[in-house]
């Protein structure tokens, strides 16, 4: 290094020197470890809330998935069916059609809080002092005003710690709580599922094969009633007077029908209607949640009671 | 149990809803708690200090609580606000630094100050005890200054006090003609009522006195007439009123003499009024009137009085100084010394009142609160509560040392100084004042630095309070002493009124300097106390919230388990119908429930069989 060169060098390292000592006077370093400290913990947040947010994505896209197979089963198993009910039943009542066909709705997949992380680093960056900033100031300022200044940005840095930190638990307790949730929601889904197969499952095996028995039941009695008044037997009209039959033998068939109005009306609602969706999408207001406090009560003291009956524990909700 | 997936939900919505309200409320918590600490309650603070200051200092000054060092307000403090936990050491805080620098000054009606007074006056004795005639320092001191002034006036003598020159007359002697001044060298403080303290100046150091009296210093050159009508004109206190009186007069009281310690403008005012003075016989007016001493109306000019009243202050300054160059030190010091050893009982009731009273009274508390008092149980307790205060009264033993070492060195500093400034006159006895002010700050500044309990931002802290106060006080001293130069204010006001600025002013000072907080000492506490106030907001939400999650999923596992059973039974129960025997309505009704389909089964039902179709039709349906 030349002469020049390392004058310059210890010129340099003085002033430095002099300017740290200085600056950790007014509390610059401290300002320095903070700035440093709110840096991390807002790279905490943007790191683990992304994580967060991954996996609940990913539960969001199985609960999707679920979906998808549920609205399948709706439209080929139970469709076909309907239309074999009403044509049925339409002899026999007035027989409303199903409404047109409604999708089980996805859940959208959730956005990472960017509008969050955007303020954060927004604020970092308006308030990360530079040194030449830093020196300035404190040339113009003086010591005392310098410290003061400082001071008061240690302050507000010490607030935004805090703030990013309690946020990112927060946070995060919401995108667990949201997971919790979705999880929930998939097994729900599948119940859903095993109860409609059972339900479309049964319509296939022990009613759909009895329709024409039943129906050649009753035409055979309204021919019966024909000839036995006397009618011409050209071109019957085959309706069907349900009540006739009841309080006699072949009341059983009146059941038949009955039963099988009621599946198909089921069978509509789960065709027409998204149940599963409008039974997630609930909201609860305050005042259900007061409500709903008393019910719970009520109903754990009951299952406490029953509970110290039973001899043998079974699955109670646990309190406290 | 429930029997619908709809409660389930609701019940979700609801845990949800309360872990949103778990940190809305951390956040609230925090931002109130934070704004609590970082109020600035400077209005609030100011008046409450002074005003427990006022109490502290009146209860002082007019009790004479001054030598226990410790004040009042100081006292009720501690002895109601007690615990062992709750230990405010006030002695170490601001507080303490403000009682220290008030006590630097007692009452001028203390009985310390008295005693010292009374103890000075009777150790007063003439300077002077043999006859002018025969006194040659007398004649040669004067002789030197006409032979100075008149070197310095290129051989003419002034007049100091008109600024005449002198006129030479010639008077025969011995058949000659010979010049004679009229002018006078005369002693600015007079020989004959000069005093010496006996008991502080040794009498081998009393000939440096009497050198002073006859040099330079202490002389001035004034018309003939006008210093024989001075006379032995002397300062008298009679019946609390101030006199005049000549010592050759039948009415003159030695006991009553005061010119000794007179004050420049006393002793002005006695010349005064000799000049002034209407006299059976002689010129004297006329003549004054016509060396220029008096106006037309009789009265000394403000000229004169002005210069005489310099001059006496000068004599005063340089009289001073010869007396600390005189002073037996060592007899101050014994002094102040006895003072302090006389004080020791205070000093040291002072401590325990401070130090072994409150722990006794916050037993007592204790002890009386149970409401059970048998003997034996009153005889452990009060050998507990023993134990307890012997403890307490050991780990605080160092600081009662530190406390009783530097309250000791106070008031040893504290009456040397006022014996000197007792001593001292004019300019100096005020530079004396300050002195004082200075090296018992400093005094006490060395305390503070040496405290056991204190980190060294607050001592350093400690430090330039004390000082910064000290500044103040001298500022205000010298404030007080031109407004009572100026406007002659009478003692009863400018005591009580030194009191109330002295607080002020020391207050504000104090404040501002905590605003400023150089140190980082209020700012350090107050960085950690949010900090703290952010860990226990935190851990108590992550508490609560680990809490509501834990229990959410029990009650969610529950209810999960319970409808499933639920559903599986209900499957069972569907796969096991018969269409022809069984009523299918009661299983479908609690699907319908369960998953909230809101099918009304009866309606549907009726709706269907009472509209029978027409004869020749058959409903279509819709193809799929």
């Amino acid at each position: 290094m030349s002469f020049i060169e390392s004058i310059k060098w210890t010129v340099e390292d003085a002033v430095d020197r002099a300017s740290d000592l200085v600056q950790n006077a007014t509390g610059e370093a401290d300002r320095r470890a903070y700035m440093a400290a709110l840096k991390n913990k807002a790279a905490a947040f943007k790191r683990d809330v992304s994580a967060a947010v991954d996996q609940l994505n990913q539960e969001i896209s199985r609960f999707n998935e679920r979906i998808i197979s549920l609205n399948a089963l709706r439209k080929n198993e139970v469709s076909g069916k309907i239309g074999m009910l009403f044509a049925f039943l339409g002899k026999f009542g007035a027989c409303k059609p199903c409404g047109a066909y409604t999708d089980e709705s996805t859940q959208i997949p959730t956005e990472f809080p960017q509008r969050e992380l955007d303020a954060q680093e927004h604020y970092i960056s308006e308030n990360d002092w530079s040194k030449e900033e830093v020196f300035w100031n404190t040339f113009f300022r003086s010591f005392v005003g310098m410290k003061k200044k400082t001071r008061d940005q240690n302050l507000r840095l010490q607030e935004a710690i805090h703030d990013t930190e309690l946020r990112t638990r927060g946070t995060l307790d919401q995108l667990s709580l949201k997971d919790q949730k979705t999880v929930q929601d998939i097994e729900i889904c599948n119940m859903y599922m095993s109860n409609v197969s059972t339900i479309s499952a049964f319509i296939q095996d022990k009613i759909i094969p009895e329709l024409e028995l039943v129906e050649a039941f009753f035409q055979a009695a309204k021919i019966k009633d024909e000839i036995l008044s006397d009618h011409t037997l050209v071109n019957p009209v085959f309706s069907y007077q349900l009540s006739s039959i009841i309080g006699t033998p072949y009341e059983k068939h009146y059941r038949f029908v009955k039963n099988t109005f009621m599946f198909y009306v089921l069978s509509c609602k789960i065709y027409d209607t998204p149940v599963l969706t409008n039974l997630l999408r609930q909201e609860t207001s305050h005042a259900d949640i007061a409500h709903l406090r008393e019910e719970r009560e009520a109903l754990n003291a009951q299952a406490r009671t029953v509970q110290a009956e039973m001899t043998v524990n079974r699955g109670g909700v646990e309190n406290e | 149990m429930s029997n619908s997936f709809s409660e389930v939900i609701q019940i979700r919505n609801a845990l949800s809803m309360q872990q949103r309200a778990l940190y809305v409320a951390a956040v609230t918590n925090i931002n109130v708690r934070n704004r609590e600490l970082l109020q600035n309650n400077f209005g609030v603070t100011l008046v409450k200090n002074c005003a427990r200051d006022m109490a502290g200092e009146v209860a002082r000054r007019y009790f004479d609580f001054g030598n226990y060092y410790i004040t009042v307000d100081q006292l009720y403090d501690r002895f109601v606000h007690f615990s062992y936990e709750n230990d405010n050491d006030l002695l170490s805080a601001d507080e303490g630094l403000r009682k220290a620098f008030y006590n630097i000054n007692d009452a001028s009606t203390s009985r310390e100050l008295q005693h010292i007074a009374d103890q000075v006056y009777s150790a007063q004795e003439k300077l002077f005890t043999e006859s002018r005639t025969t006194d040659k320092l007398d004649q040669q001191g004067k002789q030197a200054y006409r032979d100075m002034q008149r070197a310095a006036n290129g051989g003419t003598l002034y007049d100091e006090l008109t600024g005449n020159p002198d006129k030479l007359g010639t008077y025969m002697r011995n058949g000659k003609e010979v010049a004679q001044s009229e002018l006078h060298a005369d002693h600015i403080q007079a020989r004959e009522s000069a005093k010496y303290n006996s008991r502080y100046i040794k009498a081998n150091q009393a000939e440096r006195l009497r050198e002073f009296y006859n040099s330079a210093d202490n002389m001035q050159l004034m018309h003939a007439s006008a210093n024989t009508s001075k006379g032995d004109i002397r300062v008298c206190i009679v019946d609390g009123k101030e006199q005049y009186v000549n010592a050759r007069d039948s009415s003159y009281d030695a006991s009553t003499d005061i010119t000794a310690t007179a004050t420049a403008d006393q002793l002005v005012n006695a010349t005064v009024h000799q000049w002034e003075k209407e006299t059976p016989s002689g010129n004297k007016t006329q003549k004054l009137t016509e060396k220029g001493y008096l106006d037309d109306q009789g009265k000394v000019k403000e000229s004169v009085k002005e210069q005489l009243r310099r001059n006496i202050i000068h004599s005063q300054n340089a009289e001073s100084i010869a007396m600390l160059q005189a002073m037996d030190y060592r007899a101050v010091g014994s002094d102040a010394a006895t003072m302090t050893v006389q004080s020791m009982p205070k000093i040291l009731a002072g401590q325990v009142f401070y130090y072994v009273l409150p722990p006794l009274l916050y037993e007592v508390r204790l002890a009386l609160r149970h409401e059970d008092i048998s003997f034996d149980s009153l005889i452990d307790r009060i050998k507990n509560a023993g134990n307890r205060i012997i403890h307490y009264v050991r780990q605080k033993a160092k600081n009662i040392f530190h406390n009783v070492v530097f309250n000791s060195l106070h008031k040893f500093l504290k009456s040397f100084f006022d014996i000197l400034i007792e001593l001292l006159k004019a300019t100096v006895k005020r530079i004396a004042r300050m002195a004082k002010h200075v090296v018992i700050s400093l005094v006490n500044c060395i305390r503070t630095i040496t405290a056991p309990d204190m980190t060294a931002a607050q001592k350093a802290d400690a430090v330039t309070k004390t000082l910064s106060v000290t500044i103040g006080g001298i500022v205000l001293e010298l404030i007080f002493e031109y407004m009572e130069d100026q406007f002659g204010l009478p003692n009863w006001l400018m005591e009580p009124l030194q009191i109330v600025v002295t607080i002020l002013a020391t207050n504000s000072i104090m404040l501002i300097l905590d605003k400023l907080d150089l140190f980082d000492v209020q700012y350090g506490l107050l960085t950690s106390n949010i900090d703290q106030v952010f860990e226990e907001e935190y851990q108590t939400y992550i508490h609560e919230s680990e809490a509501l999650k834990q229990q959410s999923r029990l009650e969610m596992e529950a209810l999960m388990e319970n409808m499933k059973s639920q559903i599986s039974e209900l499957e069972q129960t569907i796969q096991a119908l018969d269409p022809y025997r069984d009523d299918v309505l009661v299983p479908l009704e609690r699907m319908n429930r369960i998953y909230d389909m809101n099918i009304n089964f009866e309606k549907e039902w009726n709706d269907f069989i009472t509209i029978v179709p027409r004869r020749g039709e058959s409903k279509c349906c819709t193809s799929f």
